[in-house]
């Protein structure tokens, strides 16, 4: 994989080279990057059997060194999203878990496994151009899973902190964010899901 | 404060999607659009009773008669173009509205 050739380049070459890198195995999200024009995890890409690859940073990002970028303002999106549960009623059962049925707990298959490596919100040419106010597609697909939670009783709060013309509606349907998740989800889906809900309230 | 950062290169280096080339160019082919619209209104509709009287003004318009062509072939392209990717568009956007089974939205606390 891509990341075993940046390490041995690191090791062999040059020792500067400088690159975020944890798990080696496309759970921790450390080692986005983008390679030959697509955002990826380095630890997932094949190194192209092409003689040449471009390796550059996560695009429309500031740089610190080499392919490490400033995440910043991508974590603080997320953080504003409020990515806990919140609850105006106490647990049915105090002090054990509140309980979900499976369906409930189906509807977060494709939210709950985005370990916010940031490859679809760097896609995004709309968040290229608006990073600031865009929330971008990772931090609307976690709006999502907690909208979407059914233990959780904000819903009608959430939808409307992001019912704004930038934190949600820069988004165009361009799609990028789909066709660049690293772990197969589908972002586009379920900002249109967002908007969607956002109607009917 | 990063004033002094380099930015990552993007639109240079970011492979063309299916999905990114799409979207751009029913935003091209909009906007192209409006322009031959508006175009044609002012000139058919506004000033043309007047300006095609100018001696001028009609020969530019006589010998560029052939790029009128040319414009007209491709701005049918940029129309079929639009129109089917506005469709594409109505039918993926919505089709939540219409595939959503009724009980699954019930779930969903107001």
């Amino acid at each position: 994989m891509v990341l075993d050739a940046l390490i041995k380049i690191k090791n062999e070459i040059d020792p500067s080279l400088t690159f975020r890198r944890s798990c080696r195995e496309g759970i921790c999200g450390s080692c986005a990057m983008n390679i030959d024009g697509c955002n990826g995890l380095a630890c997932l890409t094949k190194i192209s059997s092409d003689s040449e690859s471009t390796i550059t940073p996560l695009p429309h990002m500031f740089v610190i060194k080499d392919l490490v970028v400033d995440m910043t303002n991508f974590y603080n999106q997320y953080k504003s999203i409020e990515p806990w549960l919140k609850r105006k009623t106490p647990a049915p059962t105090p002090g054990k878990e509140i309980p979900q049925s499976k369906s409930d707990r189906a509807k977060l298959d494709g939210m709950y496994e985005c370990i916010l490596c940031a490859c679809c919100s760097t896609s995004c040419p709309s968040y290229w151009w608006n990073p600031e106010s865009y929330l971008g597609p990772a931090a609307l697909l976690h709006a999502n899973r907690w909208i979407m939670d059914s233990r959780d009783e904000y819903t009608q709060e959430r939808l409307d902190a992001i019912n704004d013309e930038f934190k949600l509606y820069r988004c165009h349907t361009i799609l990028n964010c789909s066709r660049a998740c690293p772990k197969g989800l589908n972002p586009g889906k379920h900002i249109q899901n967002i908007k969607r809900l956002e109607l009917s309230s | 404060m990063n004033i002094l950062r380099p930015l990552s290169p993007h639109l240079p280096i970011y492979k063309p999607q299916l999905t990114s080339t799409f979207s751009i160019s029913h935003r091209i082919s909009g906007a192209f659009l409006a322009t031959i619209v508006f175009f044609f209104y002012l000139l058919c509709l506004k000033i043309g009773l007047i300006c095609f009287t100018y001696e001028n003004f009609y020969q530019f318009f006589f010998y560029s008669s052939k790029l009128i062509l040319i414009s007209v072939e491709i701005t049918a392209l940029a129309l079929s173009y639009h129109l089917y990717n506005g469709v594409r568009h109505l039918l993926t956007d919505f089709s939540g509205f219409f595939f959503r089974k009724k009980k699954i939205e019930m779930t969903v606390q107001n």
